[in-house]
């Protein structure tokens, strides 16, 4: 089985074949926020330093194509192709009160 | 003269195939018709030919919302009610969707688009009208009732439930309020029938929708229902749990394409003469969840 290493924020976390960057994020604390996991509210953006990615289907409305085209990815529909570094635009969720 | 009800959502669904299984597998309600980009579906109680309407898109997000009136003449008195506010109405011939009349167009000043109609094709509810038994064979999923309420958002929340109140009198169920006067609006919960709320309206971007809800019967079906979430991979964003507000148990999830759905059980009933319950910002945790008496970030950001 094929896996990825991306580092997010500077640390580093383990993508297993098939699995979204979000989904290893969520197993290993990499802290991208969770939100939708549809591709509808882009509060999981990320931002690809290094590395390529395959993509489910998502709203244009949270990832225009033009943010696609500068390195935009959502991490709840973004599977890696090659080892990443990555920088979440949203930190963890918080629980407010 | 009156709006009797919500009468139907149309979501917008970028992840097509898998939204439209969701829909009729997952939540189970029932595929009236089909045509190249929309796919019409019911509520198994439901009589008339569709209450949630699926449009293939870009973008996540609601296309519109509808209210069903009692008579054909509500569309014309609407119409002129809202022109004399000076809200501009178009009129949607019948036939532009499947099964449907004609209907009324306007934006409420949050951005969302509400048709007004009377006339909609009635199929029934699979049980006859003379001695039925209390429920059809075949049902699928979570199989809810109905289509319940929905929350949209956006920026001018007075200026929208203005509207539901002055024009087609709806009354104010519960408030959220903030501000040290307590006279800033964060929410309103809006009832035309007799449920603790038809439509909310909650400041936030304009022209989103934070969900739309289907009504359960009973308490354990909630437990069934997050067990058919957990069993088909659904992203549950809270419950199952308690509302401070309306009361009603709860669980929020989203579909394939992210928009949010709820199922929604209980709650207390509303009369016209009801008196309006207002939550402060410092119980908004205990107002929206009760048993957590927290607030998880996702609730308040995520809309599509
Ligand atoms: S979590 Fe909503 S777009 Fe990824």
């Amino acid at each position: 089985m094929e896996t990825f290493k991306i580092e997010v924020n500077g640390k580093e976390i383990l993508v297993k074949e098939n699995e979204t960057i979000l989904n290893a994020s969520i197993r290993q604390v990499g802290n991208i926020f969770v939100g939708c996991k549809g591709g509808a509210c882009g509060m999981c953006k990320i931002k690809i330093t290094t590395g390529e990615t395959v993509d489910g289907i998502y709203s244009k409305s949270a990832l225009p194509d033009e943010e696609y085209a500068s390195g935009y990815r959502l991490a709840c529909q973004s599977k890696p192709t090659t080892d990443m570094s990555i920088l979440p635009i949203r930190e963890r969720n918080k629980v407010l009160r | 003269m009156a709006i009797m009800r919500l009468g139907r959502v149309e979501v917008r669904c970028p992840n097509w195939e898998k939204s439209i299984d969701y829909y009729k597998r997952v939540i189970g309600l029932i595929e009236t018709a089909r045509e190249e980009d929309r796919v019409y579906l019911k509520a198994w109680d439901e009589h008339d030919h569709h209450s949630v309407i699926l449009k293939k898109a870009d973008s996540a997000g609601l296309e519109h919302l509808a209210f069903k009136c009692e008579f054909a003449s509500d569309l014309d008195l609407y119409e002129e009610k809202l022109n004399n506010i000076g809200i501009y109405t178009e009129r949607v011939p019948a036939g532009v969707r499947i099964a449907e009349g004609e209907a009324v167009r306007f934006t409420l000043p949050t951005g969302q688009i509400v048709e007004l109609y009377h006339k909609i094709e009635v199929v029934g509810n699979g049980l006859p009208l003379v001695n039925p038994d209390p429920w059809p064979d075949g049902l699928l999923g979570m199989h809810p009732t109905r289509l319940d309420h929905l929350l949209i958002a956006g920026e001018d929340v007075d200026g929208a439930t203005k509207i539901f109140t002055d024009i087609f009198d709806f009354h104010v169920s519960e408030q959220l309020v903030a501000g040290e006067k307590n006279d800033q609006t964060i929410a309103k919960w809006l009832f035309k029938t007799n449920t603790a709320h038809d439509i909310a309206i909650i400041k936030g971007p304009q022209n989103k929708l934070h969900h739309f809800a289907f009504w359960l019967d009973e308490w354990v079906e909630l437990r069934n229902a997050a067990d058919i979430m957990a069993k088909n991979d659904v992203m549950i964003d809270a419950g199952p749990t308690r509302h401070g507000i309306t009361r009603g148990t709860t669980i929020y999830f989203f579909d394939p394409s992210g928009n949010r759905n709820e199922v929604f059980c209980g709650g207390y009933i509303t009369y016209p003469d009801s008196a309006t319950i207002t939550w402060t910002e410092d119980t908004i945790g205990k107002a929206v969840f009760y048993f957590e008496r927290e607030l998880n970030e996702r609730f308040t950001t995520v809309v599509s």
